[in-house]
């Protein structure tokens, strides 16, 4: 992809499931409007917690590609806080 | 994984299980990154680029389906392969995470395989649906590029043809099992009609048996061919509506995951109706359901390449290649952003409000000439006839 960078993790990182905001589980492939799963707030905490912690455990390992609006690389440190 | 970083955040696709997350600031810098200038350039006034895009790659189609939104026909446009090429390659500047192929049909093009693959080369997750109609092996052989294929199924014989005018179960029913068994993830799509709705247990065991592993609800939406009188006739009735909550707790306890239940973005507004998920809208929104995401989250781009807040609305004058640049400012995404950021009562005090984004503005503005509260939402009707006066919210 344009304006990407791309590298290797070779640290483990802290990672909370508190930091996921939201999660959309699957690639979904309706051409028409957009989908969202639904039966995982059926399923229970159990179910969705095991779910959470190995999306949360992927994010901790895969390799990072950034797209878009990448960051540059000569900016200042982030003014910090949640908006 | 890729990330995007938002005002917020950032958004994060991961590949090992495929999700898209939202992660706070905090969860973003425990992965070794930092938003940089997206953290600080006060941009949360400017919309963010759309996460998926429903991109049209053919206006050809010979099934005729009496309810097609785009009123597909044979002679319909084919864009060639370059053209298609570029947009995947604004898509990718823009940082669109998921590019989903329709039409028309979009099998008919014989290069569908180079295609996916030409997305799948610029970092997005091309996924599609088919009618499967005429799936033979050439074109199972292309779809094996895709993430994900959907095929359109809203039940049995009789069930599919109230919706499309023929019976074509039996070909999407092939379609399901010939995906299913070359390895394919392969989910369906069933279009939810007054027809259709009290078979859809029955339908989603069929698909399941054939091999499905996800099911998209689908709400019958009057736009195309379906801009019809008989629209009237052939959406949900009001019980119906009220039912979606109840029928998803059912279909999700005798499926237990095994097949993954999603609905589409024009439902959301029916769980008014259910007290208990009304309840839970920050459980809703951790779990990624999004309604009218028209604009915002979601676009669609026209055979011409002309870009649409969603698959089932006029397009703008903004064109694909400059969606990067031009999605922010675009004045034809103005109006939905606008109800969606204050909808009028009574979705302003609706508790799903946040995720709803005041319901399906295809059907407002269908019903009522102007975007406005979704008149087919449970709560809007009770709140259309004087019931909803001193009702808790969402409920």
């Amino acid at each position: 992809m344009s304006e990407e960078t791309v590298r290797e993790t070779t640290e483990p990182r802290e990672l909370d499931v508190a930091n996921v905001r939201a999660v959309r589980v699957g690639h979904g492939a309706n051409c028409s409007s957009v989908g969202s799963v639904i039966d995982t707030l059926f399923l229970g905490a159990v179910v969705g917690g095991a779910l959470l912690a190995a999306v949360c455990a992927a994010m901790k390992v895969e390799p990072v590609t950034v797209v878009g609006q990448t960051r540059d690389a000569e900016d200042a440190p982030h003014d910090g806080g949640d908006p | 994984m890729i990330v995007r970083y938002e005002p917020w955040g950032a958004w994060v696709k991961t590949e090992t299980i495929p999700a898209l997350v939202a992660l706070d600031r905090d969860g973003v810098r425990a992965l070794g990154l930092d938003g940089g200038r997206a953290w600080r350039a006060g941009a949360d006034a400017t919309p963010s680029p759309p996460i998926e895009v429903h991109l049209a790659v053919t206006s050809r189609c010979a099934a005729g389906c009496e309810g097609c939104y785009l009123d597909a026909r044979p002679d319909g446009v084919e864009p060639p392969a370059d053209e298609i090429e570029r947009a995947f390659d604004a898509l990718a500047k823009a940082g669109v995470f998921t590019v989903a192929f329709g039409g028309g049909e979009p099998t008919l093009r014989d290069d569908l395989g180079d295609l996916a693959r030409a997305a799948r080369a610029r970092g997005l997750s091309p996924v599609v649906t088919t009618s499967g109609l005429g799936l033979g092996a050439r074109k199972l052989e292309q779809l094996k590029s895709f993430a994900q294929v959907n095929v359109s199924y809203d039940g049995a014989s009789e069930a599919y043809e109230s919706v499309r005018g023929f019976d074509g179960a039996a070909a999407a029913e092939s379609a399901i099992a010939k995906l299913s068994g070359t390895g394919v993830v392969v989910g369906v799509n069933v279009v939810l009609t007054r027809d259709t709705f009290e078979r859809t247990k029955e339908t989603i065991r069929r698909a399941a048996s054939l091999g499905a592993t996800e099911v998209q609800l689908l709400r019958y939406k009057p736009q195309g061919r379906a801009r019809a009188l008989d629209y009237l006739a052939k959406r949900l009735s009001p019980e119906q509506a009220r039912g979606v909550g109840p029928l998803l707790r059912e279909l999700a306890a005798e499926h237990e995951g095994r097949v993954r239940i999603r609905i589409d973005c024009a439902l959301v507004p029916f769980l008014s109706a259910d007290a208990d998920l009304a309840s839970r809208p920050e459980e809703l929104a951790r779990w990624g359901v999004l309604g009218c995401e028209a604009g915002d989250l979601l676009g669609a781009t026209r055979v011409d390449g002309r870009v649409a807040p969603c698959s089932f609305t006029a397009p703008t004058e903004l064109r694909v290649e400059d969606l990067a640049k031009g999605w922010a400012d675009e004045a034809g995404f103005a109006p939905y952003r606008a109800y969606s950021a204050a909808p009028a009562e009574p979705c302003a005090s609706c508790t799903l409000r946040k995720v709803c984004k005041g319901g399906c503005k295809v059907v407002s503005e269908y019903a009522n000439g102007t975007i406005g509260p979704d008149p087919e939402c449970p709560r809007v009707r009770e709140h259309a006839a004087g019931a909803g006066e001193g009702r808790p919210s969402g409920a």
